[in-house]
């Protein structure tokens, strides 16, 4: 465990590992001290000479234990990120999919001058698409991993519905 | 394999931090203080205000935990704000940073820490960081030549396992053993140190 804490502080402990040995090191204070103390003798070995007093740490300690425990809203946490990785595909894909549908309607309403009825069931239609298409790339556009979020993008289909 | 680098782990402590666990964050002050320390000295000169402010620095870094999302590495984001915190303090003394110029060479590097130790540490602490120096070189130097080599070749010139195995014409398996108890035998003596100087505990 202590050895593949010294490996931990190099960078060279499998990543697999990490989680594990983290987790032994806040249980055990024997590990925390070894934690402690091999920073201490790496800054030192790397010339810094050191400026604090050797018991800032406890001191710290004292008043941290005074601090009110701050929790992240679970979103702001790294784990959140993994599952926002793996969900950025398949918005890609329903972005695709809705777009495609637009165009394809847009396409439709050109090519083909529909009844008279049905022009007005479309234009009504067209005119809920307009403001949803640009609520939708709106929202779309913070998402960076969004090839839709191009504002080009999203002033054609603009265009295309307006044309009809 | 896939290796868990400083900012995987820095970042691994800060979700146990900001999951509400205190001694995480602990681990990431008792990594960093020497570094923040050692920044604010470019700020401030007497050595008990860079005690306080470096304290405070990490304070409210503390609080800010749940603002931090990880788009800059946590030493970054520390970075800025012990530089604040600086800038504040000195602010509501009405005084300037004024030290800059006196400690970055021509590369803006800050000049080697012995030149401005005097400067910078309380003599009652600096009579034990004299004597934590000494020691660590004087272990250094006991140590057996194939583990000094090793922990030297790691922690000044900075390589990595693999390259010190090259160097050493060992496996990387040796390299870490060599390592660890390098950092064994250099803590080793320098606990009693430590002991007596925290009392108890480290913290």
């Amino acid at each position: 465990m202590k050895e593949q804490l010294s490996a931990l502080l190099d960078g060279e402990l499998p990543a697999q590992d990490c989680d594990a040995l983290l987790a032994a090191v806040q249980a055990d204070a024997a590990l925390q001290d070894d934690w402690h103390d091999w920073h201490l003798v790496g800054d030192t070995l790397k010339n810094e000479h050191p400026i604090l007093s050797p018991d800032f740490m406890k001191r710290f300690s004292e008043r941290l234990a005074a601090e009110p425990i701050v929790i992240a809203p679970v979103a702001h946490r790294r784990k959140r990120d993994v599952l926002r990785r793996a969900i950025a595909p398949i918005s890609v894909a329903a972005s695709v999919a809705f777009v495609s549908m637009v165009g394809w309607q847009a396409y439709r309403g050109a090519v083909q001058p529909p009844a008279a009825q049905l022009s007005q069931q479309t234009a009504s239609a067209g005119q809920i698409d307009k403001s949803r298409v640009r609520a939708y790339l709106a929202a779309h556009r913070i998402d960076n991993g969004n090839v839709f979020s191009n504002p080009d993008v999203m002033t054609v289909a603009y265009q295309d519905a307006q044309s009809r | 394999m896939e290796k868990a680098t400083e900012r995987d782990i820095d970042a691994e402590l800060v979700a146990r931090a900001q999951a509400g666990d205190k001694r995480a964050f602990e681990l990431l002050v008792s990594k960093y203080q020497r570094r923040i320390a050692r920044l604010l000295t470019r700020l401030i000169r007497d050595p008990h205000e860079i005690e306080d402010v470096t304290q405070e620095a990490f304070i409210k870094a503390y609080r800010a935990l749940p603002s931090f999302r990880g788009e800059s590495a946590f030493y970054t984001w520390l970075y800025r704000i012990a530089i604040n915190t600086a800038k504040n303090y000195l602010a509501s003394l009405g005084r300037r940073p004024q030290l800059s110029a006196d400690y970055e060479d021509e590369e803006g590097e800050t000049l080697d820490a012995a030149a401005q130790i005097p400067d910078h540490s309380t003599p009652e602490s600096e009579l034990s960081n004299r004597q934590i120096v000494s020691t660590v070189n004087e272990a250094v130097d006991a140590l057996p030549e194939e583990l000094r080599t090793a922990i030297t070749l790691r922690e000044m010139d900075g390589l990595s396992y693999e390259d010190i195995a090259e160097a050493m014409n060992c496996p990387i398996g040796t390299v870490r053993s060599r390592i660890f108890r390098a950092r064994e035998a250099i803590a080793g003596k320098l606990k009693p140190l430590l002991d007596s100087v925290s009392k108890d505990r480290r913290w």
